[in-house]
């Protein structure tokens, strides 16, 4: 038995010690095997979220793998090594061997409290059971059923996230936020010889996120502030600076912001990822005032982040000057998304700003015919005369249709009358000295309407 | 006393009972057993089975002292426990007590249902405490001491049902049943026939000292504190007005009025030490526990009404209750 054999002059219950040993690293195995798949699964899609920007900043990062661990952990360890006790593992080897709850009564029991030959009596009989009990043959781990419902469960978790990116989202690795330009600036800043480098960093942020800006001037702002870092690059790499890595890392960062805002430009947009704290601070409140391009570009990047990050819309889109034209076309770009709303409007309708839009919308409701319940007695609506007192009615034709002279045999032939009869209750007659109208056409003569 | 002694006196007992008595062989084992532990038995069941019989073949084979008292409804409390009398003495009279039929070592109250309240409580004390007063005077009974009575569930006119806390007093109360054809067969051999079977002393020295030692024995038996644990939850289970034990017992609930007292759980552990000896064990297991839970609680289950009326035994509670109390 290795290291799961009792000692000749050991006492029986400390077969129990070693089976709650074995069960104790079962239970380990089994927790890590259980945790492990969704852990991976997360770890996978926070690297994955983080080398797309959806999740900002190193330290987030590093936060959310270490909670992810840290619960992995926990659980594994509670799970792991709470899940059996001393009664439980001796039951499982009075069970194994026919004990008859020797195993339970030695393992549970105070030595102290029990007569000393009683227990010694005990402690034989128990022992004369050691022999048909083998820990590693009768105990062995097991696969349990759970682990594959855990690892078929994070493997589809993660199938589905990425369906759920591509089918509902449009999906841009390499959008550059202008928070992550802050954070670069901040990062320049604490090399003397870069502050410049960094101011105008802070400079590119802040005017990227001014309102107004026409998307070529927000173009050939990153472009010229490209150039100037690639121009101290390269001096860099001459003079064999070792701040050349930051550099580059800003080059690129610079390069993909131009591409992003080229593209969107093309596309109909300005395409420039906001922060969300520029969200929250009511961004959406100026969209009224905007100028066109530029705006309706924001609002297509905020419509897309919305949708990244799994976020309500509700509050960033506060309308707050033209009132109800502007919240229509709001709620309207929520549940469509900014692209699709940037599709839709694009071309002539490109400059409009959101307020003129609504006010165009308010002028073009359809006035069609007024409802039957507004017409004044006398005019006549769908279903005729409003006020009439007589009704049309159609009368019966006085003769029955044609049928098989057998079918007809024996059945009795009604006479219609000539008279036309109406069955239909007038309405009632609204002057001051009508007589009261209350009598009721019989129901026999119902039958003659048709 | 050793455990092995202990099995072998028991079963040297129960074959010369055996001789006597055909069938009930969970009966006399019971009964047995409740002697080891110093308990009181209630026989219940029909005249004929040979209840009487079972009880004289035991004292017997004992080698205890033994009497038997038909209970009546016209009995009175000194017929059992004995009176003073008037003796005259070298010219003095005095009063001078008369031990009544209590004062066995074993004791036969046949048909105790047949008796007043008043006659059947003037066991109680010596029941309970191994002793009987009387006009002030204590007097200890002989060890051992045990009561076993029969009472008749079909004959229930004139009866006097026993009160519970009498009922409360009896270690077990056993269900005599009739004999199987085989078993009927075996009895009409054995009691038409030429000779007479009669249950024979069987121990060489004194009887009281052996069922003492036994006694001893018997309780140094170890119980594990889990099995406590479950014996307590047994009980603990068929009071009707703890909604935390009993709420998940829908028969408790409906059909008892009160459950088993605390002397049903020492009952229960008791006789479960005995069954361990018995079977050559020297601790107690979950199964000894359920082989005697129904004679120790059966009688300490007050019935309701809707009991009575819906024909609903205290068996067919405990069972329920066996069922849903988990062992750990």
């Amino acid at each position: 038995m290795g290291g799961l054999s009792l000692e000749s002059g050991e006492l029986p219950e400390r077969l129990v010690d070693l089976l709650i040993r074995r069960l104790r690293r079962h239970g380990l195995w089994d927790s890590l095997l259980m945790v492990s798949p969704p852990l991976l699964a997360f770890f996978y899609l926070v690297i994955f979220l983080y080398y797309t920007r959806s999740l900002v900043g190193f330290e987030t990062l590093i936060f959310s793998l270490a909670g992810g661990l840290g619960i992995a952990l926990a659980l594994i360890f509670h799970y792991g090594w709470a899940a059996d006790s001393k009664r439980f593992a001796a039951r499982l080897i009075d069970e194994r061997i026919g004990g008859e709850d020797r195993f339970y009564t030695l393992a549970t029991v105070n030595p102290l409290l029990c007569p000393v030959f009683m227990l010694a009596r005990l402690r034989d009989q128990a022992r004369g059971f050691l022999h048909l009990i083998d820990l590693k043959r009768d105990f062995p781990f097991r696969w349990k059923r759970p682990l594959l419902f855990s690892l078929v469960g994070s493997l589809a978790a993660v199938l589905l996230f990425h369906l759920l990116l591509q089918s509902t989202l449009v999906y841009r690795p390499h959008r550059l936020s202008v928070r992550e330009l802050e954070v670069l600036a901040q990062q320049l800043s604490q090399i003397p010889r870069f502050s410049q480098l960094a101011r105008d960093l802070d400079k590119l942020a802040v005017h990227l996120t001014q309102q107004g800006r026409p998307t070529p001037e927000k173009l050939s702002s990153i472009q010229e502030l490209r150039r100037e870092v690639e121009d101290r690059l390269a001096e860099e790499k001459q003079g064999g600076g070792g701040e050349s890595d930051r550099l580059n890392q800003v080059a690129n960062a610079l390069r993909e912001l131009e591409e992003g805002v080229e593209k969107q430009a093309e596309q109909g947009g300005g395409g420039l990822k906001t922060s969300q704290l520029e969200e929250r601070e009511g961004k959406g409140k100026e969209w009224g005032k905007g100028d066109g391009v530029g705006r309706e570009g924001e609002l297509d990047a905020l419509g897309v982040r919305e949708l990244q990050g799994g976020m309500s819309a509700q509050g960033k889109t506060e309308v707050t000057e033209k009132g109800k034209g502007e919240g229509q076309s709001g709620d309207a770009d929520r549940l469509s998304g900014g692209r699709k709303k940037g599709r839709e409007m694009g071309g002539s309708a490109k400059g409009e700003i959101e307020g003129g839009s609504a006010e165009t919308k308010e002028r073009e409701i359809p006035r069609g015919k007024a409802p039957e319940r507004f017409l004044k007695p006398g005019e006549e609506g769908e279903r005729g005369i409003k006020g009439a007192r007589f009704v049309t009615v159609e009368l019966p034709e006085g003769q029955e249709p044609a049928r098989p002279s057998g079918s007809s045999k024996g059945r009795r032939r009604r006479l219609r009358p000539k008279v036309p009869v109406s069955n239909v209750p007038l309405p009632p007659f609204r002057g001051a000295d009508a007589a009261r109208e209350e009598q009721r056409v019989p129901l026999e003569y119902r039958m003659l309407i048709r | 006393m050793e455990p092995e002694r202990f099995r072998e006196i028991f079963s040297v007992l129960d074959a010369e009972i055996k001789k006597v008595i055909v069938g009930h062989e969970d009966v006399i084992c019971k009964v047995l057993i409740a002697l080891c532990a110093g308990g009181h038995v209630l026989l219940e069941g029909v005249p004929g089975l040979g209840k009487t019989l079972l009880i004289k073949s035991m004292s017997r084979a004992l080698g205890l002292s033994f009497k038997r008292v038909q209970f009546t409804p016209d009995l009175m409390p000194s017929d059992i426990i004995g009176t003073q009398v008037i003796t005259e003495s070298n010219g003095r009279r005095e009063f001078e007590f008369k031990k009544g039929p209590i004062f066995a070592q074993v004791v036969l109250a046949d048909e105790i249902n047949r008796a007043t309240p008043k006659t059947q409580s003037a066991v109680l004390e010596a029941m309970e405490e191994r002793q009987i007063t009387v006009f002030g005077e204590t007097f200890s009974l002989e060890s051992p001491f045990m009561v076993l009575a029969t009472q008749n569930p079909i004959e229930l006119e004139g009866t006097y049902p026993l009160p519970e806390a009498q009922l409360d007093r009896f270690f077990f109360k056993l269900l005599v049943s009739s004999p199987s054809p085989e078993e009927l067969r075996e009895i009409l051999h054995r009691t038409t026939g030429a000779g007479l079977c009669e249950a024979a002393p069987v121990l060489s020295s004194s009887g009281s000292e052996i069922i003492d030692e036994m006694k001893l024995l018997l309780r140094q038996v170890i119980i594990a504190p889990p099995l406590e644990d479950y014996v307590v939850c047994l009980v603990h289970a068929t009071q009707p007005t703890d909604k935390t034990a009993s709420a998940a017992i829908s028969e408790v609930r409906e059909y008892l009025r009160f459950g088993a007292s605390p002397r049903g759980a020492q009952a229960i552990i008791l006789g479960a030490k005995a069954v361990a000896l018995l079977e050559g064990r020297v601790h107690v297991s979950y199964q000894d526990i359920e082989k005697v839970v129904y004679p120790s609680l059966r009688h300490r289950l007050i019935l309701n009404f809707k009991a009575d009326a819906e024909n609903i035994s205290a068996d067919q509670i405990l069972r329920a209750v066996l069922k849903k109390v988990s062992r750990d």
